[in-house]
């Protein structure tokens, strides 16, 4: 039962995420990325993470997405010149390096034990709840934490002083 | 046989939810209507029916047969689409909305509520960001400036005021230490939260009026600037999508208003069933949306923006600390 | 300062330049050449002793088949010492005249018009386009030699045939750019300012508000040019409902222009009713007995309290607050109650005559208008609970389109707009025209001169109005309602026409060939709920008038829309709009 539902958001989301790609027209990408996050915050729900996806659908979906779109429609952009990002010959050397790291990878994933003895849900580790993770965040992880809130606050403050800086050009 | 039954009631229940919904509009717009019509000095809708009561059913038969109009140049498939994704998060937000406790029929124990999960305030906010969707792809596939601009304005609008309105019901997950809604409202048995937290339920009620865009802060559509908005080019059905969308929501609001802040269906004095509490509770904030919406003119654009992140933000955030002093 | 002082300035000034200075019908005329007017018109407006810094008027006339065939008249008004003077200006067909617009920013759109309308070129003007007709429109339709039928095309079937065309309509304009009408009236291209700084600059986009836009009261279209939700540009396009008045009031009698009237502000109709009157009482030398004058001063008081309730309704409406229009709408519903009493009709009273009034007020009238004086005062409080007191209200209009003192006299803004910009003028006390000497009101002004301020302004008014209304009805004696002048007005007793002969002759004469106004032209304004809303008469010595002149002041208050383009927003144009009250009917004429 539960490989069926993972089998059916898992392709699903790789369907979406080669359309984010593929499309032509930005606003078209844009749903099948939206598409895509809601796939694998269903894959969260499945690995018992109700919390995880929750914020996934909160933050990527109703937060980020939006922001996208609102740039897409302030520049108005309807039909994209799909331009290839790279000149022809220079794309022979990429596909080998994304051919051996993909080898490579299912190398790994063949020769790993974990197809064979799957590791303990997400779920049992942590307890899925949200008071579990304020726990594990606030005292385990504390300093972790507090690092990446400053970097990204650094980040914020950076992002706004080169906002301001172009307008005033 | 358990679980058999387990989705039996579950489907049961989503179908009466849903048909609730669905059917929701009707005296609503009908009372929208009659309580606009009495605060002008009118008599609001009164042909069809005793009072007007039919005249929502006329309305809906009038949006069914009229023409189906897509501009030219429009994203067609955009366009079909948007009705209905702003549609259904409003739907699905039900999900994890209790409306009362349990009740035992047939000697099984039946419960109030699709499903308390344990992160169900999290859940409301997540799905009902969805609905600015349906705006933008509206707005966006009909290819019309007007819509483009209130879609534009609905953007920037829903991400501005989901921030306040997630950070003000924070004091009240700190008080009930749950985001589960059932617990939220048993929490509220004997206090209701909007005595601990009546800032947080200021900042909620005004980032849900913009949530829900409602006058003042319709700017997505404000008739009197962009004709109607990100619906300008819509007809019949499909309009009506957005009409049904937009009272949902506003059911919403009203609903985690009286959830989150005034005691769900906890009633006090009058002792009547909990359920009717919770109508009545919910009824009078609809009431509120409607009386304000003919009161009050709308805010300016940039005079939105400046309330939902120089006011309406940094009192959540006070909401926030006061609530853990008080809490220590 | 008295006529004969200025006069002898501008004589002494402009020597031998002045071709003619004669007083007609209590105002002074001078006749100079066009050479001069540049310069004249500086001196008359930057002169201490003259100061006419308001330009009431500006229109042409054309005397087809004399020759040089065209004129153009200014009427000058000066705010500070209250007076008048026209000018006027002959000139040829193949002429040009120099452009007033750097003394008066408000010449711009008058000289606009004469320019679609007879084909005189400005020379100087920053933007002499076609106004009315739309760009491409081929002939000048006021000129004598154009047909009022207009010319058949594709969108006029029953104009007269091409063929008949005399050779002066044939000449396309004077840059001669125009040769085929649009298929639709398009937009038209406005000045793009180049986004600098490369691609990263955002785009601009232009945006038509209207001609069917909810808030546009009418088929006002504005081609904005957005940065965002930003004004960078606003151009309005004006014309739609263009009638051609002034055309059709050529080929009408003097008594026939009456409902053409009543067609310009359909919220104000007695004004226009009065306005017109009076211009036609002043070239014929008479006056209305004072009973008529009491009764039409209350009618337009009551049509100002009308107008005023429609547009401070309308305002917060346009920002969202539905309510208030219905509110004020209630009032107003008694107001045509009152009128319909009156004249039986609610919206096109035609009820003024040339020396009086149509009928005596109806029995039962004087209580019912007592009536509403007594309730109309408390309801005032209620809108004003409503919206006054609303802090969205307040935001949404508060130093929101500011029009300052010199500006709205520079753009010649009038009533409400100009008061609301503190500049105290108001002709019903600084140039009373019938009784409104014997009365007693206050003149509201307020200092702020934006949305509010106006709003404000009209608020005032109503009460002012309300008070000057019990004052006519506690003042008004009893008597006639029409001059005894059986030539000119029916008799006073329509029995009379049974009974003799004479009375029978008359009857039928006034009813069919209308009457004779001496040779002469006369300017007459009046203080109309939008403004200063002026008639300018020129009589040949027939029952028709040769030209009669408009100055509606809804046209001139709406020049003042670029006003608000600097960094305004798009929300905000529709409060500014709503605040300065145009009226599409009287904008297009």
């Amino acid at each position: 039962m539960e490989a069926i539902f993972f089998l059916t958001f898992a392709a699903l989301a790789v369907a979406s995420a080669l359309g984010v790609v593929l499309l032509r027209n930005p606003v078209h990408c844009a749903i099948s990325l939206m598409v895509c996050f809601i796939q694998v915050a269903a894959i969260f729900v499945l690995l018992r993470s109700p919390f995880l996806a929750v914020v996934q659908i909160f933050v990527y979906v109703g937060a980020i997405m939006v922001l996208f779109l609102f740039v897409i429609m302030m520049l108005d952009i309807r039909t994209a010149v799909l331009e290839r990002f790279l000149p022809g010959w220079e794309r022979v050397p990429i596909l080998g390096v994304l051919t051996v790291l993909g080898l490579q990878m299912l190398i790994m994933l063949l020769t790993s034990d974990r197809l064979l003895h799957p590791p303990a849900d997400a779920g049992t580790v942590l307890d899925g709840t949200v008071a579990e993770l304020g726990k594990a965040l606030f005292l385990d992880y504390l300093l972790p934490f507090e690092v990446v809130s400053v970097v990204l606050l650094v980040a914020f403050v950076g992002a706004i002083i080169l906002a301001k800086r172009e307008r005033k050009e | 046989m358990e679980l058999a039954l387990a989705v039996a009631l579950i489907t049961a229940k989503v179908v009466i939810v849903t048909a609730i919904l669905l059917i929701l509009p009707i005296p609503l717009t009908w009372l929208e209507r009659k309580i606009a019509g009495h605060i002008q000095q009118r008599l609001g809708p009164m042909r069809v029916g005793w009072h007007g009561v039919l005249q929502p059913v006329a309305d809906g038969l009038k949006l069914l047969t009229k023409e189906d109009n897509i501009p030219v140049e429009a994203d067609r498939r955009l366009f079909k689409l948007a009705p209905i994704i702003s549609l259904v998060p409003p739907f699905v937000v039900f999900v994890a909305i209790p409306f009362g406790d349990s009740f035992s029929l047939l000697g099984a124990e039946i419960t109030l509520y699709i499903s308390d999960m344990n992160v169900g305030l999290l859940f409301i906010f997540a799905v009902a960001g969805l609905e600015v969707y349906g705006v933008i792809f509206g707005g966006w596939a009909s290819n019309s400036k007007y819509a483009l601009l209130g879609s534009l304005r609905c953007c920037a609008q829903l991400i501005s005021y989901e921030i306040p309105m997630g950070f003000s019901v924070i004091g009240v997950v700190m008080l009930a230490q749950s985001m589960s809604l059932l617990d939220i409202v048993n929490a509220q048995a004997d206090v209701w939260y909007v005595v601990y937290q009546p800032l947080g339920f200021f900042v909620f009620f005004v980032a849900g009026l913009a949530e829900a865009q409602r006058i003042p802060f319709d700017l997505a559509e404000a008739e009197g600037e962009l004709g109607a908005g990100f619906h300008t080019e819509y007809s019949g059905m499909r309009f009506s999508f957005f009409m049904i969308s937009e009272y949902v929501v506003m059911v919403t609001i009203s609903v985690l208003c009286v959830i989150l802040f005034f005691g769900g269906w906890n009633g006090f004095l009058i002792p009547l069933p909990p359920l009717i509490w919770f109508i009545l509770k919910v009824g009078f904030f609809i009431y509120l949306f409607m009386w304000f919406r003919f009161t009050f003119p709308r805010y300016r654009y940039d005079q939105l923006m400046a309330i939902g992140w120089k006011v309406l933000l940094p009192l959540s955030l006070a909401n926030i600390l006061l609530t853990g002093l008080f809490i220590v | 300062m008295s006529e004969p002082d200025f006069r002898a300035r501008i004589e002494e000034r402009f020597a031998g330049r002045v071709r003619e200075a004669y007083s007609s019908h209590g105002m002074l005329t001078l006749v100079v050449d066009k050479e001069i007017i540049g310069e004249l018109c500086r001196f008359l407006k930057e002169d201490g002793d003259n100061r006419f810094d308001y330009l009431s008027d500006l229109c042409g006339v054309d005397y087809h088949p004399d020759t040089p065939r065209f004129e153009v008249v200014y009427h000058l008004y000066s705010i500070p010492h209250r007076h008048r003077l026209r000018l006027k200006c002959r000139l040829g067909e193949d002429e040009s005249i120099p452009s007033v617009t750097a003394v008066w920013g408000t010449a711009g759109w008058h000289e606009r018009e004469a320019y679609d309308m007879y084909g005189i070129v400005f020379d100087g003007h920053p933007d002499l386009r076609r106004i009315y007709m739309w760009e491409g429109f081929e002939g000048y339709p006021l000129r004598k030699d154009f047909p009022v039928r207009g010319y058949k095309d594709d969108y006029n079937p029953f104009g007269e045939e091409e063929a008949e065309r005399p050779a002066s309509q044939a000449r396309a304009s004077a840059a001669g750019q125009h040769s085929k009408p649009p298929r639709f009236h398009q937009s038209i291209a406005t000045a793009r300012v180049e986004p600098e700084g490369g691609a990263r600059a955002t785009k601009e986009m232009f945006l038509n508000l209207g001609p069917q836009h909810p808030s546009t009261h009418g088929v006002l279209q504005l081609v904005l040019d957005l940065e965002g939700e930003i004004i960078e540009r606003v151009d309005p396009i004006i014309g739609y409902l263009h009638r051609g008045t002034e055309k059709l009031a050529e080929g009408f009698t003097y008594t026939q222009v009456f409902p053409l009237t009543d067609r310009l502000d359909y919220l104000c109709q007695p004004s226009n009713n009065q306005a017109y009157a009076l211009a036609v009482e002043k070239l014929l030398g008479i006056e209305a007995p004072e009973r008529a004058q009491y009764i039409r001063v209350m009618m337009t008081e009551l049509s100002r309290i009308s107008g005023h309730l429609l547009i401070s309704g309308a305002l917060p409406m346009d920002l969202g607050a539905l309510t208030a229009l219905l509110y004020t709408m209630r009032e107003r519903e008694m107001i045509l109650d009152l009128l319909e009493m009156i004249t039986g009709a609610r919206m096109h009273t035609s009820y003024c005559r040339v020396g009086g009034v149509r009928e005596d007020l109806p029995e039962g009238f004087v209580e019912r208008a007592e009536e509403f004086c007594r309730i109309f005062p408390r309801r005032i409080v209620d809108y004003e609970r409503l919206v006054a007191e609303n802090r969205m209200f307040l935001k949404r209009t508060r130093g929101i389109g500011v029009i300052s003192a010199e500006n709205a006299i520079d753009l010649g803004l009038g009533g409400p707009n100009l008061r609301g910009s503190g500049v105290d003028w108001d002709m019903r006390r600084d140039n009373p025209y019938e009784i409104y000497d014997r009365l007693d009101f206050d003149v509201i002004v307020r200092d702020g001169g934006d949305c509010y301020d106006r709003w404000e302004c009209r608020m005032e008014e109503m009460k002012v109005s309300v008070k000057i209304i019990e004052q006519c009805l506690r003042q008004m004696p009893d008597g006639p309602v029409k001059v005894d002048m059986p030539e000119i007005a029916f008799p006073l007793d329509k029995q009379l026409v049974k009974s003799s002969m004479e009375a029978l002759i008359h009857h039928f004469k006034v009813a069919a060939h209308g009457f004779k106004v001496p040779k002469g032209e006369a300017y007459s304004s009046i203080e109309a709920p939008k403004g200063e809303l002026g008639f300018y008469i020129i009589s040949d010595g027939s029952e028709k008038p040769f030209r009669v002149k408009v100055r509606a002041p809804s046209f001139i208050n709406l020049q003042a829309l670029h006003l608000i383009a600097k960094n305004g927003y798009i929300a905000d144009i529709i409060a500014f709009l709503g605040s300065l009250d145009p009226v599409m009917a009287e904008v297009d004429k």
